[in-house]
């Protein structure tokens, strides 16, 4: 009898060019097993791919991309330090809340413009890093999961906007509808036309996204803070024994992964939507697709721009196909998971070789 | 040296022929032939780093060897995993039990028995373990976790798993080191029933008072190779020390130690530290260490050491006491000035190094905040690090193609390399070193011996923490014993003798009353 | 305000979670930590309810969910243990998975009636008895045979438990198909058994607390029905507030589960209670086996 052994040896350097094949071959197989899995359901593949060129190049994709990347950017901050911010959906509802209360009741309608936004996006960049540093405070101090506590916050926070929607916040002009009156002028962001149309692209958080990913790449890959992240993210060991505080970190990483979120919050309210609506479609589950989002961009800011907008591609495909097949939308997690899983086992692929002997 | 016939015979049960074997171009073994006949004590002499344990872990399929054939009862077998070996019968008792803390002596001993199916609910097995615990006098309570074991009654849940996986060869790593002389004895009345009950026993030691008292037949290694069989009634003390070594022992250090003009280090009063479970793990330990010194601290693994060290290095709270470190409390110095001023060598690699990052970030673990790396006060400056990383590894001919490489790359001579490269080119007063020969082979093991003493010998001072009594009696100036959180300075040198450190560390304070009464 | 009626309803509530938890207690003491339960459960839920639209028997809905988290769990298995993939975003992308493959099955079931369902009426006592009965069983094979040995062994030190014999890898990918499947269950129960309806987004959220109670049961089967009883008797609470005369937000309480789960995490891990209970030394530590000893 023949017996077949695999052993598994480290790589000394990884494949070439794994950080373009690796994503690349996890798109077309997510691709070909959603496929599969669209099929069986009776989802015709030649429909699917004219959708998915459509998108391609929608306006809409870009509109989708800017919150995905954004938090996406700010949670490869926290998991480069292997904190796990799983909260930014609550960090982001947090953004959208605190800009919304504010443009509806504080800011005076006789505020400039420019005023009023900067005014906004800070106070939701503070919000959002308010929302991420209980967390962050529970883990420096007892060691409490943040898996678990961002999770929570992220409900929390979601039956707080709708507690606010369908009560005290609820607008007069709405007809009942559980959403707040559209926001004064002077604190809606400028839509992006193209073509002498409008787009739901709103400008000032589209430059926002661009240059925070250049920002956070440089502090990531070029600054010493950087290199504490890193350090602490691959070992936490070395971290403590090379003198690095701990606590700093956590609490850095969760104030700015939660600020950007926070910021992504704000541009959907502010820039699309006009108002405050219900939870579950403020940020219809971003925060979550933009972990896939973070992943896919191999935790790089640079990497993140291109994988948030493929993203952003897939959402907006979601919700045509919705219209037209009627497939829900829920339908396209089935394709970002399996991104998701196909990317870390291949990732695995990469630094280790299979060795396989053949024995008696 | 071939196995000459008259070795061979029909009682032969294991036969090791030409294994060859080799670690990163050091020659561990070179084509050694070893055989085990029935109901025989065989003794495997020689000294740290023979090349014993090394022969030993291809027999148990631990290592797999570069060149060689085993023979068990006569037919070629081939042992590629531990698996294999306790199917043909073998089983080793190691030297540091391999056991699992959160699971009762049963539990742990029923796991390795195959023939138990996974439903199985331990009465049988219970009743068994009482059985042999009794006829061997090892007083083992089955229901115990092996947490709250003693090192020696860890030692006896190995032997006793040994016997009921119903081994016909039993090897035991240098058994007796670490034990009282009561237990030492039940170990010799083990080994004695066992042959009678027609087992093997592979016993490895360097002790020769010990080969002589046990052994049927004697195989002497030195440097990967077999330079002597005998029967017990051919050896005698002065022929099996003209064989293991060359010469007599000369002191291998030699000791420059300018005395008058030594400074104060570190200077260690009353120190109390906790363990993670809130018990005292250092009981008010008073230590003084002296620029030009190597101090050796001596003990058996979980008496306090590890505590010891995390509170000078100022990664664990001081309950009560006082660290005064260059004339400074260390509780006044900021984490990362401390850690510039104490180089740290690790046993767990882990602790110093980040195995998924390139070398060359690995380096400046300790420096990335200087102002000599950073440009504008937060950008570091990588063309500078790459070529000062460069530098270093040709410095401390560490194997790498370049600097770029992940450190986890690095085969564990190498990444010990590594991490003396960093700590040394800050040229800390003090360097800390944990039990560098329990993780290195011999070859490393030596440089780093030679590093450190080279390292005195510019006026630092060296703490030596060791689970091995050899490594401290060789490479320390003064010699001390941790034993249950209490230290002992037994003396320098010349005053002290490998003997004493040993009962030191088995029994600590008692030691001392028996040498007053006595 | 502790009726009766609270009580039993606490205990309806409490079992979905409570099934959930004790598999992932089984999973996490083998070292592996599943996040993946979310949208086992999930998922869970949606395959009964079609199954049992489709064929009229609830049993063969349970099975079916329990099959289909039993296939995540294995996926999870493979790609956290055999693939060595960070355990946390493998779970995560599972929990994903799971949601999506629920919505894109129930969709065209939304809004049909259970043709049958798992009635307990007054025999919440025996449902009460049998729960127990089971925490039991599972703490007893995980305590007093080898089996349960196996299954510590890697789950706190897998490196000697290989070195005694132990296939590690086969062992806690085991571990995580039995809690998938039993997560899976858990999905089917709270359909079948407890709400008996199913919109897109059933269960979503009961998955973390599973999580939750297993980490303040100290991963110990026989504390999970107490907690898990405690989280049914928040939702249950939640139910009775909204009611008059009490009229409570409806949204403010609904955020009450998390918050308690939040807190209790907090309570427990920030007093000396948590020296009481110690995770599994390696769990969310992927086990190496290299031909090389550092």
């Amino acid at each position: 009898m023949f017996k077949i052994e695999v052993t598994i040896k480290k790589r000394s350097r990884e494949l070439p060019y794994s950080g373009f094949i690796i994503p690349l071959s996890s798109i077309i197989i997510s691709i070909s097993i959603s496929l599969i899995i669209l099929g069986l359901y009776g989802v015709d593949p030649g429909k699917f791919f004219k959708v998915f060129t459509t998108a391609l190049i929608s306006p809409s994709s870009i509109r989708y991309a800017i919150p995905l990347i954004l938090s996406g950017v700010g949670l490869a901050v926290a998991y480069k330090a292997n904190v796990w911010n799983i909260g930014a959906e609550g960090q982001i509802l947090a953004g959208a809340l605190v800009a919304s209360g504010l443009a509806l009741y504080y800011i005076p309608p006789t505020m400039p413009h420019e005023a009023a936004i900067l005014l906004l996006y800070i106070a939701a960049f503070l919000a959002g890093s308010l929302t991420a540093l209980i967390p962050a405070i529970l883990k420096a101090l007892y060691n409490v999961n943040e898996v678990l506590s961002t999770l929570m916050i992220n409900y929390i926070m979601m039956q707080i906007v709708n507690y606010l929607v369908y009560g005290p916040w609820r607008g007069k002009k709405e007809y009942g509808y559980p959403r707040t009156d559209i926001f004064p002028n002077n604190t809606i962001l400028p839509q992006l036309e193209i073509g002498g149309l409008k787009t739901t692209i709103n400008i000032p958080t589209l430059i926002l996204m661009i240059g925070s990913a250049i920002v956070i790449y440089v502090i990531l890959f070029k600054t010493k803070w950087g290199y504490e992240i890193r350090v602490y993210g691959l070992s936490e060991e070395a971290a403590r024994y090379g003198g690095l505080e701990i606590w700093k970190i956590i609490i850095l990483v969760m104030v700015i992964s939660g600020g950007l979120a926070g910021l992504a919050g704000a541009g959907e309210v502010l820039g699309v939507y006009k108002q405050l609506i219900r939870a579950e479609r403020v940020s219809a589950g971003f925060g979550y697709t933009a972990i896939i989002v973070a992943w896919l961009g191999n935790l790089n800011p640079l990497g993140i721009l291109l994988s948030g907008y493929f993203i952003g591609v897939l959402v907006s495909m979601g919700y045509t196909l919705q219209i037209f097949t009627g497939v829900p939308y829920g339908t396209v997690n089935i394709f970002t998971g399996t991104l998701l899983l196909t990317l870390i086992s291949l990732d695995f692929l990469s630094k280790y070789s299979p060795v396989i002997r053949v024995r008696r | 040296m071939n196995i000459p016939p008259t070795f061979l015979n029909s009682n032969t049960v294991v036969l090791m022929r030409g294994i060859t074997k080799e670690f990163y171009g050091f020659k561990a073994l070179d084509n050694v032939d070893f055989d085990i006949k029935k109901g025989e004590i065989h003794v495997l002499l020689g000294e740290n780093g023979a090349g014993k344990t090394t022969l030993v872990k291809i027999l148990t399929g631990v290592y797999l060897m570069d060149k060689g054939e085993i023979y068990i009862d006569g037919v070629k077998r081939d042992i590629r995993n531990v698996g294999d070996a306790v199917k043909y019968g073998i089983s080793i008792v190691n030297q540091y039990p391999q056991l699992i803390d959160e699971l009762t002596i049963t539990e742990n001993i029923s796991l390795s028995l195959r023939s138990l199916g996974i439903i199985h609910r331990f009465n049988k097995i219970k009743e068994k373990i009482i059985e042999y615990s009794d006829k061997y006098s090892f007083k083992l309570d089955p229901d115990k976790y092996v947490r709250d074991l003693s090192f020696s009654e860890r030692q006896r849940v190995e032997i006793l798993k040994a016997i009921l996986l119903d081994s016909k060869v039993i090897i035991m790593d240098e058994p007796t080191t670490l034990l009282t002389t009561w237990e030492r004895k039940l170990i010799y009345q083990f080994m004695k029933r066992a042959k009678e009950e027609g087992r093997s026993i592979v016993l490895i030691t360097h002790k020769l008072s010990e080969a002589l008292e046990v052994a049927d037949r004697i195989t002497i290694l030195k440097k990967g190779r077999v330079v002597a069989r005998l029967n017990a009634e051919d050896a005698t003390y002065g022929k099996l020390m003209k064989l293991m070594f060359d010469k007599i022992h000369a002191k291998t250090v030699d000791r420059k130690r300018d005395v008058d003009s030594r400074n104060e280090i570190l200077r260690i009063e009353d120190l109390v530290v906790l363990d993670e479970y809130g018990r005292k793990a250092v009981k008010n330990v008073n230590l003084k260490l002296y620029s030009g010194e190597i101090v050796g601290i001596a003990g058996i693994a979980g008496n306090g050491q590890r505590e010891l060290i995390e509170a000078i290095y100022g990664v664990r709270r001081r309950e009560a006491g006082k660290i005064i470190f260059l004339g400074r409390d260390i509780s006044k110095y900021n984490a990362r000035e401390l850690r510039k001023l104490v180089g740290y060598i690790p046993d767990k690699i882990p602790e110093a190094v980040i195995l998924n990052m390139p070398i060359y970030e690995n380096l400046i673990l300790k420096k990335y905040d200087d102002s000599m790396i950073l440009r504008k006060k937060i950008f570091i400056d990588y063309k500078s690090v790459y070529k000062y990383s460069s530098s270093l590894i040709s410095e401390y001919n560490i194997a790498a193609e370049d600097p770029g490489v992940d450190a986890g790359t690095l085969s564990g001579g190498n990444l010990q390399k590594l991490v003396l490269a960093r700590e040394l080119s800050l040229d800390p007063p003090l360097i800390i070193a944990v039990n560098p020969s329990k993780t290195l082979d011999h070859f490393s093991t030596e440089l780093l011996h030679s590093t450190l003493i080279k390292y005195r010998d510019r006026g630092k001072a060296i703490l030596l923490v060791s689970e091995d009594s050899e490594e401290v009696m060789k490479v320390s100036d003064r010699i001390m014993v941790m034993h249950e959180g209490n230290l002992y300075e037994l003396g320098s040198k010349d005053e002290v003798d490998l003997g004493l450190i040993e009962e030191y560390m088995i029994r600590g304070g008692e030691v001392e009353e028996v040498i007053k009464v006595g | 305000m502790i009726s009766l009626d609270l009580i039993i309803r606490a205990i309806l509530a409490g079992t979905p979670l409570l099934i959930a938890s004790l598999g992932e207690i089984y999973t996490e003491r083998s070292g592996v930590l599943n996040l993946g339960l979310e949208g086992i459960f999930v998922l869970g839920a949606a395959v009964s309810f079609v199954t049992t639209v489709d064929s009229g028997n609830v049993i063969l809905g349970l099975i079916f969910a329990g099959i289909a988290g039993g296939i995540l769990g294995l996926i999870h298995g493979i790609v956290s243990v055999s693939f060595r993939g960070r355990q946390v975003v493998s779970g995560l992308a599972l929990t994903i998975v799971g949601y999506g493959i629920a919505s894109l099955i129930g969709a065209k079931y939304v809004g049909k009636p259970l043709p049958t369902y798992i009635y307990i009426g007054d025999k919440w006592i025996i449902l009460l008895i049998s729960e127990l009965a089971i925490a039991f069983l599972l703490w007893y094979l995980l305590f007093k045979i080898k089996l349960g040995a196996i299954i510590r062994s890697v789950g706190e030190d897998p490196i000697s438990a290989y070195g005694l014999g132990v296939d590690v890898v086969k062992t806690r990918i085991l571990t995580t198909l039995f809690g998938g499947f039993l997560g899976g269950l858990a999905g089917g129960w709270y359909v079948l058994g407890y709400i008996h309806i199913w919109t897109e987004g059933t269960g979503m959220g009961r998955g973390w607390i599973a999580l939750a109670i297993v980490i303040v049961s100290a991963w110990n089967p026989l504390l999970a029905p107490i907690f898990s009883l405690i989280f049914g008797g928040v939702e249950a609470a939640i139910w009775r507030f909204q009611l008059p005369p009490y009229n409570f937000n409806p949204y403010l309480l609904g955020a009450t589960p998390y918050l308690t789960t939040l807190l209790i995490l907090v309570i427990f891990m920030a007093t000396p209670l948590k020296k009481y209970f110690r995770p599994p030394k390696a769990l969310g530590i992927p086990f190496y086996r290299e031909e090389r000893t550092i």
